[in-house]
């Protein structure tokens, strides 16, 4: 039971994924008992606020992004016929996407890049303006949440509780991420996530009137005594948690470089280690196996680029997702290259929540030094009533090719 | 403290690469034109095939001429190595201007005699080209009807293939038709002019006059509607339609080749007594779509010899 009109003080959850469970103690909203036909009426908001708050917590959490993993560059090629070395491509090449061309063998191209992630939607709805309401049992067990004269003319089951939430989701992502060139068509990459996730949510409660017989104020306060509109109460809570995060580990294999009207081809595999904690927002849980078919092309200084891949999530066939990015990278200058792609994820077999999350990336590289390249990126949601989504992701990287041009 | 462990991480990549090692006397510097596959390939063949020696500095000149000067002419004058391993026209370039005196080994290089012209002779090296023999014997293997071969070339870049040529020719039985040409429309003049004259085979030289796009096509194009097969450089020409082609098979032995030359200068020989070569190991691609259209019987031991069939 909370006191009245205080509030209650904030919660610090342990565990990050069920933080907005624990929101007014960990029980649901409690409203104090009272007097109905001359019997104690109890609370009966109680299973509601907790499952609504339960579901909500699990749909936010389960929809959280993921790390990218920044492709890396192969500068030249050979000329066989006039035996100069010529660039694959004019650009950088590409940041979220990959490409077709491998590191070429024994190279090795280490990266560090951080994201900040802000999340701002829910299915539509802004984070810090979520309202939900929780509807009264049916404590007759008549099958109507009203009167149902003869045998019960009160509508006291009509009342609710409105809660107004307030919640703000964060992540800080350092990725460290490597390529090694094992020959001059395969390579093999991991990618190691290090997360720092902050989550606070604030809550205000209030009985949403409609009862009048008894009347409402009668029965459904916060308070021992009836205060009328000044009867609501509050509660935050917050957490943070950091650690490593998934591991990712990534080969890719180019069995075609294109010559001509044919493009470069490749295959990707990819595995997602649920290495990180799920109970504190740093991982998935799950296993997660991706193949990815991978098509490039150079015309001049621009190189448009298809990633096209299915993702397999141990355990939760729902979330299995086709994954396509389409887009190019062109080059500015001979030290600059600008990227543009279209991201898509759907989940064929989804639950409604995010099933078909579209975004738009804009990012460019920028080569500082030798092979050091300087590397940063915007996304921005294109539906962004989908699933758990940002007003815009941005990250910023540096990444250095070994065995090329140290 | 995530924060911070990833920082520091990132400090100690973009720290480590950064001490170069400088040369010793009696050891061997390599500069590398770009960062290509096939030149680290030639690398690896290079330092796997060196004896007594060891490869004590890497110049990556990053596809920049002036900078592989510059990176030579930094070496201290008390520790210059004892031979310039030159990986790339673009080195090669470079080291003939700045290796002052160093004798030098090149490979991946085309038509060095081109670049190497009438400098001093302290260069040597294992060129990417494959040897007029070759060439000749593969024309000769399709046939007595292939007697007349036509060329053409621009004197300044492969002129001294057509020299080794003319002197091969004969012994194999076949007259040789060469064009000299300056530029691209000289090129496609004398193209014609070959085909009107008429000749049984085509040869490409790699030569960037005739590698010219407009050229390229244009001997394609006429080749065909004669009905002459062309002898191509490379298997994109095959699958542009040459009857054959052939090119080096492997960077890493022509990088074992050099590393031959330069086990002989290192151990004592002047560079100008060490013969330059040419690739030993070479990839042929038969097009037999062509064949067939052409109506040229490819010998048996050719299609069994053949790296690549495009059928």
């Amino acid at each position: 039971m909370f006191p009245l009109l205080a509030g209650a003080p904030a919660a610090t959850a342990q565990e990050l994924a069920h933080l907005l469970t624990e929101l007014y103690g960990g029980d649901g909203i409690l409203l104090e008992t009272s007097t109905l036909m001359g019997a104690p009426h109890a609370p009966h908001f109680q299973a509601d606020s907790l499952q609504e708050l339960n579901s909500l917590s699990n749909d936010i959490t389960s929809a959280l992004g993921f790390f990218s993993f920044n492709s890396t560059v192969s500068s030249y090629t050979l000329d066989i016929e006039r035996g100069v070395p010529v660039r694959t491509t004019d650009s950088l090449g590409p940041i979220l996407s990959e490409r077709a061309t491998t590191i070429g063998a024994r190279r090795l191209n280490l990266g560090f890049s951080y994201n900040r992630v802000d999340f701002k939607r829910f299915e539509g709805q802004d984070l810090d303006d979520i309202t939900l309401f929780f509807t009264h049992e049916d404590v007759n067990m008549d099958g109507i949440l009203g009167p149902n004269p003869p045998d019960f003319t009160s509508d006291v089951e009509t009342d609710s509780v409105r809660v107004d939430l307030d919640i703000r989701l964060a992540q800080d992502i350092y990725t460290v991420y490597g390529t090694f060139g094992v020959t001059r068509h395969f390579d093999v990459g991991l990618a190691i996530p290090i997360l720092y996730v902050e989550m606070q949510a604030d809550a205000h409660a209030s009985v949403a009137r409609s009862a009048t017989d008894p009347p409402s104020e009668d029965v459904h306060n916060f308070s021992p005594m009836p205060m009328g509109d000044e009867d609501f109460t509050d509660s935050s809570v917050e957490g943070d948690a950091y650690g490593v995060g998934d591991l990712l580990l990534r080969g890719k294999y180019n069995f075609l470089r294109g010559e001509g009207w044919i493009p470069n081809l490749a295959a990707v595999g990819q595995v997602r280690f649920p290495t990180g904690d799920e109970d504190e927002l740093l991982g998935t849980g799950d296993w997660r196996g991706m193949g990815m078919f991978v098509a490039d092309d150079t015309f001049g200084p621009v190189s448009p680029h298809l990633n096209l891949g299915y993702e397999i999530v141990g355990g939760q066939s729902h979330l299995n997702n086709l994954q396509y990015i389409v887009g190019m990278d062109a080059r500015l200058h001979r030290r600059a290259t600008a990227v543009l792609d279209l991201l898509g994820r759907w989940e064929p077999s989804g639950d409604g929540v995010g099933d078909n999350l579209v975004d738009v990336a804009i990012g460019g590289k920028y080569n500082l030094w030798r092979a050091l390249v300087l590397v940063t990126n915007f996304i921005v949601p294109l539906n962004r009533n989908e699933g758990l989504r940002t007003d815009f992701i941005w990250s910023l990287g540096i990444e250095y090719t070994f065995g090329a041009a140290e | 403290m995530a924060r911070c462990a990833a920082l520091l991480l990132l400090v100690c990549v973009a720290s480590a690469p950064w001490s170069a090692r400088t040369a010793r006397a009696g050891d061997v510097v390599v500069l590398m034109s770009a960062g290509v596959d096939a030149y680290r390939e030639a690398q690896h063949g290079f330092e796997s095939g060196l004896r007594g020696h060891e490869v004590v500095e890497t110049l990556q000149m990053e596809g920049d001429v002036d900078r592989g000067r510059e990176l030579l002419a930094k070496m201290p004058a008390d520790r210059k190595p004892d031979l310039v391993f030159a990986v790339g026209v673009w080195a090669l370039e470079a080291a003939l201007d700045g290796a002052g005196g160093i004798p030098i080994v090149y490979a991946m290089v085309l038509n060095p005699t081109s670049i190497v012209g009438d400098r001093p002779a302290n260069v040597t090296g294992a060129s990417m080209n494959v040897s007029v023999k070759d060439n000749l014997q593969l024309l000769r293997q399709l046939g007595p009807q292939v007697r007349r071969v036509g060329l053409v070339y621009n004197d300044a870049k492969t002129g001294y293939l057509v020299k080794q040529a003319r002197a091969q020719a004969a012994g194999v039985g076949i007259e040789l038709l060469a064009r000299n040409a300056a530029n691209a429309k000289q090129a496609i003049k004398a193209v014609d002019s070959l085909l009107a004259e008429g000749i049984d085979a085509f040869w490409f030289l790699p030569d960037d006059t005739l590698l010219a796009a407009a050229v390229s096509k244009h001997v394609f194009l006429v080749s065909h509607r004669s009905g002459v097969p062309i002898l191509g450089i490379s298997e994109r020409q095959a699958q542009m339609g040459a009857l054959l082609a052939v090119t080096f098979a492997s960077s890493e032995d022509i990088g074992r080749q050099a590393a031959e030359l330069a086990n002989a200068i290192l151990a004592g020989r002047r560079a100008s007594d060490v013969p330059s070569t040419t690739a030993r190991q070479t990839s042929l691609t038969v097009n037999l779509k062509v064949a067939r259209k052409l109506g040229v019987e490819i010998p048996e031991s050719m299609r069994v010899a053949a790296n690549e069939l495009i059928k």
